[in-house]
């Protein structure tokens, strides 16, 4: 009787193990595979009002990513087998004023972005730097530092301290415990510029918060760059991976 | 008493083994739903709302290597959930697919036969290829045409199904993913229009007008056998983007009544002969004046930019660019000859270059 109580509550706590330890991230073996799984106490995705948004968890005692090279977890009790890609660009025109040979003009835009179920995102941007209709301005096309007198028209992604101190550094929200979008290469690096329609200017390698970046515009003109009104139109693209 | 017990011990475990197998069985049962699409992406050309001729390029892995003979792409507001544009319910405001194209030929998707794209209803795209054999693998499948969601920074889903016929029957894998439309940026500024001109005799440099002084050039006392000569500088820059010329004009060297016989055409110097011309390059025959030099690249104009060549005809464009141009100087060499018969006096003239930019 002891022997068969005791196989009995080896049976009932393997049960109860079972039903409610369960991950909230995805398993899988050869033949199957759980995407994302909530078993727990409480939790809600995007609550939200117009004062507050966020995604909620209750009960978790660890919550965040954490990975190894074969596997990745979404650790928490909330998660959701819907991909989430918010992409917002808050800034919809910069002005960098008029350009002269002596000094170099400068400008910053916002965008950010959050992507969730994700293997990470790219954010390119995509247009010709400002023209007069006629001429446009010459882009950057390896980063290099502002050079007054030479035209030169180039953005990055980070605190700059030259040509002045203008930008900001990539900003983490709710912490970089839960985000990770970076500025890319040739992008990321302070005082050094570069612009190439087409180039993936920030991204993240994993599914991630959101993170809050800064563009930096320069532009330097020389003594030929012919005169009149500058404009260009620069889209930035965003492209999740699930 | 222990009999009772024993059977109670036998029910409660066989109770147990019971919850345990529907347990597992509810655990790792073999879905019979679709399996996932994995590495699915769609990249877009642009993300501006409302932009219109908008490619899409999806690219997932399938997750079983049945050939796909049929594709459908329902664009939606929402990842899961009520979508269907046949109704429609839940199509992005402002999308239009009806325009779409199949860009370029769909791979990964099997082999053998043509792609052909179905894309009447707004919302949804669709692609079939009876003929499409083999395995499936990682695939790409572009369209053009298609004009984005029209609000603004606003996330919307496509729900990707892949079909083994190709009348979107059977089932094979499905996945959703993610985009956003988003505002653009527009970048502006203005560039002031520049003009820099100037003449002078001496003091105009490779890059500045800064020193630019003096306003006559003596040419000496003429002969027969000599020729006169002499220089002048000019100095231009501008920002103009259809460039510059610079015309001459004036009379020809003149004594009272009398004058100089002009250079009407390109013409070496000669001796004994009645002449009054110009050009701007560096010469031999008489030595005299300089190439143009600084960091611009404007040019002597016809006429005026053959070495030992010289001319004079007012109004006469004499150097040019067509574009923008840095800093640029020239050096004005004139000569002059005289005959026998040249009546002695002492002749001048006034000449007025002018610099003419087109913005």
């Amino acid at each position: 009787m002891v022997f068969l109580g005791g196989i009995r509550n080896i049976m009932l706590a393997i049960t109860i193990a079972a039903v409610f330890a369960a991950p909230a991230f995805a398993i899988g073996s050869t033949n199957y595979t759980i995407d994302e799984d909530f078993i727990g106490g409480g939790g809600t995705i995007d609550s939200s009002s117009p004062g507050y948004s966020s995604q909620d968890s209750i009960g978790a005692t660890a919550v965040g990513d954490a990975s190894s090279t074969n596997n990745r977890t979404q650790s928490g009790a909330t998660t959701t087998s819907d991909p989430m890609l918010e992409f917002s660009v808050s800034t919809t025109s910069v002005n960098l004023g008029s350009l002269t040979t002596a000094l170099a003009a400068t400008g910053t835009a916002q965008f950010s972005v959050r992507n969730y179920t994700s293997s990470g995102y790219a954010v390119q941007t995509v247009g010709s730097p400002p023209s007069n209709g006629t001429h446009t301005l010459a882009n950057i096309a390896t980063a290099s530092a502002s050079s007054v007198g030479t035209e030169q028209f180039g953005i990055n992604l980070v605190a700059n301290t030259s040509p002045s101190s203008f930008g900001s550094n990539p900003v983490q929200t709710p912490s970089a415990d839960f985000s990770y979008g970076a500025a890319q290469a040739g992008y990321n690096t302070a005082n050094l510029f570069q612009y190439n329609s087409g180039d993936s200017i920030a991204g993240a390698a994993q599914s991630s918060g959101q993170t809050d970046y800064t563009i930096s515009y320069i532009a330097n003109i020389s003594s030929s760059t012919p005169g009149g009104a500058y404009q260009g139109q620069q889209t930035l693209v965003c492209t999740g991976t699930y | 008493m222990r009999l009772k017990h024993t059977k109670y011990i036998q029910k409660t475990t066989r109770y147990s083994l019971v919850i345990m197998a529907v347990f597992f069985a509810a655990i790792f049962s073999v879905p019979v739903e679709a399996a996932q699409l994995t590495e699915r992406k769609v990249t877009l050309s642009s993300s501006a709302p409302s932009g219109t001729s908008t490619a899409y390029t999806f690219n997932f892995t399938p997750a079983a290597a049945t050939a796909i003979q049929s594709v459908n792409i329902d664009f939606c507001t929402t990842a899961s959930g009520a979508c269907d544009p046949v109704t429609p319910t839940g199509v992005p405001s402002g999308l239009d697919t009806t325009g779409a194209s199949i860009s370029g030929t769909p791979s990964g998707l099997g082999t053998g036969g043509t792609w052909t794209g179905v894309f009447t209803t707004n919302g949804r795209i669709r692609i079939t290829n009876a003929s499409s054999a083999g395995s499936a693998s990682a695939a790409t499948v572009a369209f053009a045409g298609i004009t984005n969601p029209s609000t603004t920074n606003t996330s919307y889903y496509m729900r990707i199904t892949t079909y083994s016929d190709d009348a979107y029957t059977t089932e094979i894998d499905a996945g959703t993913v993610a985009a956003s439309t988003a505002n653009q940026i527009t970048v502006s500024a203005s560039v002031d229009e520049t003009l820099t001109f100037c003449t002078g005799t001496s003091g105009i440099t490779t890059s500045s007008c800064a020193g630019a002084t003096g306003t006559t050039v003596g040419l000496g006392s003429l002969t027969p056998s000599t020729t006169g000569s002499g220089t002048s500088q000019i100095g231009i820059a501008t920002n103009a983007g259809s460039g510059y010329a610079v015309t001459v004009a004036g009379s020809t060297l003149t004594s009272g009544s009398n004058t100089i016989n002009a250079m009407a055409a390109a013409t070496t110097s000669s001796q004994g002969t009645e002449q009054f011309g110009l050009n701007l390059v560096a010469n031999t025959t008489p030595s005299v004046g300089q190439a143009p030099d600084g960091a611009g690249t404007g040019t002597p104009a016809t006429g005026y930019g053959t070495a030992d060549n010289f001319k004079f005809v007012t109004g006469d464009t004499i150097a040019s660019k067509s574009s923008s141009d840095d800093f640029r100087r020239y050096t004005v060499s004139y000569i002059s000859n005289v005959a026998n018969t040249t009546e002695p006096g002492s002749y001048s003239t006034t000449l007025t270059y002018v610099g003419t930019a087109t913005f």
